[in-house]
């Protein structure tokens, strides 16, 4: 296999290379990663306001048939907290972002007030929406009072509609105008996100790992309407459906992805090491 | 005249900011044709001050917002960051258009590459959306040809005084989209049976 052009990417951005200039994303440049985001844990993806004590994960119909939707700013929100804390940035956070660290230049941020800047998020992630039929199954649970001895301190009941450990989402995230700090702080936060885990209550549950597939040096037209569709149709599973794609691949060539499990795994590891380095 | 008619469909979820009210955001069931032009010539600006929104972006063609197909809606509760008090919206509703929602569209001129299966992004937090019709087509202006639908199109306010009849879908200060009933004297573009009447600077 022809080496991928991958890492002929600029180091590292500084604020001044991201002008107000308008850009075309195909000619500045696109990095896409595929790969299949697993539930370890339970979830719970509240999105909507519930009826009394029911909580209810979110749900869409898709590609034929009802599944779990977690919105795509339930991941970034916690991949932008833990780059914060892994690079210890100061005077940046997720409320008064800086727009001057590399987390605000690679995710984005709006200053509201003064002079109204806004930079635009580099970081593009797609929604994902479950490779599994949703299931409405309400778990019935009680929440024990923090001293059950206490007078007057009684059990609260509440229900929840969760998204069961094993649920895979087909993830497509893509980096535009990318350097390679950009590409590994995004790996190294989607790593740490997944163990700490996302949704309600992520300090129990919501833990997940991320199978990396492929990686793209370039915009590739990939959907995942049709990775789900086609998955269901051929029988086969999400991840094999994915790897599929690359061989015949949209808006880019064959030599322009980098694929197999662990080819992908070890330049994830080597981009994720050198942050931490 | 090269033109093209498309639908697409959502991929991910977005909204087009409709009210911004008491900690709820309200979306538009279409995307606006600056939405549209930028997606599909995948151009974007990576760094803008607020007086950027309101400068007239300048495409080698011209287009219609993204009128719905069939777009469905949900409001999802927000909440963004520690501190309640600070920023806009970090405690509320918004409303947001689901994945697979689908939208038309039509533009005309000097356009760039479309075709089924492509993949664009487009948006608030630029979603993904995916081409799923094409008609390709070289029509001519005219004020008879007959059409099955008449698309909206998107005008500068101060425009809408210029026109005879209108129907209005959207007002906002610096915009209107509205449909326009195919009376005898409006000149007009029809693809794939869709019509869109040709007003003001396009019209040239």
């Amino acid at each position: 296999m022809t080496q991928p052009t991958i890492f002929q990417l600029p180091k590292q951005w500084q604020a001044t290379d991201l002008t107000g200039t308008r850009i075309n994303l195909m000619r500045e440049g696109v990095i896409t990663f595929v790969g299949v985001k697993r539930l370890e844990s339970e979830a719970l993806f509240v999105s909507a306001e519930g009826g009394g004590t029911l909580r209810e994960t979110a749900k869409v119909e898709f590609a034929g048939k009802e599944r779990y939707w977690w919105i795509a700013r339930k991941v970034n929100g916690v991949i932008r907290r833990v780059l914060l804390t892994e690079l210890n940035v100061p005077d940046c956070t997720v409320d008064n972002p800086c727009l001057k660290c590399e987390v605000c230049l690679l995710m984005g941020g709006m200053r509201e007030s003064g002079d109204q800047r806004t930079i635009f998020s580099r970081l593009k992630l797609q929604d994902l929406i479950s490779a599994q039929t949703y299931t409405y199954d309400e778990k019935f649970r009680v929440r024990l009072p923090d001293d059950p001895t206490e007078r007057g301190s009684n059990p609260t009941p509440f229900q929840e509609v969760i998204v069961p450990p094993g649920t895979e989402f087909p993830f497509i995230v893509r980096i535009i105008k990318p350097s390679e700090r950009d590409l590994a702080l995004f790996l190294l936060g989607n790593r740490v996100a997944d163990g700490l885990g996302y949704g309600n209550y992520s300090k129990l549950r919501g833990d997940a790992t991320t199978r990396w597939l492929l990686i793209v040096n370039g915009f590739f037209h990939i959907s995942t309407h049709d990775l789900l569709e086609k998955a269901d149709k051929d029988g086969k599973s999400i991840e094999e459906t994915i790897k599929s794609t690359a061989d015949s691949p949209v808006g880019v060539k064959p030599d322009q992805i980098l694929k197999g499990q662990d080819v992908v795994a070890k330049v994830v590891d080597k981009l994720v090491s050198a942050v931490r380095a | 005249m090269q033109a093209a008619y498309v639908e697409f469909q959502l991929d991910s979820s977005t909204m087009n900011t409709r009210e911004f009210y008491a900690s709820r955001q309200g979306t538009q069931r279409f995307l606006t044709k600056e939405a549209v032009a930028s997606a599909i010539t995948y151009s974007e600006v990576l760094v803008r001050n607020k007086s950027d929104l309101w400068a007239p972006l300048d495409f080698a063609f011209d287009c219609t917002p993204a009128a719905p197909i069939a777009v469905r809606t949900t409001i999802t509760t927000y909440k963004a960051g520690d501190q309640p008090n600070i920023g806009l919206l970090r405690f509320g509703r918004q409303e947001l258009m689901m994945p697979g929602s689908t939208f038309r569209f039509v533009a005309w001129g000097n356009l760039p590459p479309l075709w089924i299966g492509q993949v664009f992004l487009i948006g608030k937090k630029r979603a993904a959306a995916r081409v799923t019709a094409l008609f390709p087509a070289e029509p001519e202006i005219d004020t008879r040809s007959e059409a099955v639908g008449v698309m909206p199109i998107q005008l500068p306010p101060l425009e809408l005084a210029k026109l005879k009849a209108y129907r209005p879908i959207a007002l906002t200060a610096r915009y209107a989209i509205v449909q326009i009933p195919l009376g005898p004297d409006v000149r007009r573009v029809v693809v794939n049976g869709w019509a869109v009447p040709m007003i003001g600077e396009s019209d040239a």
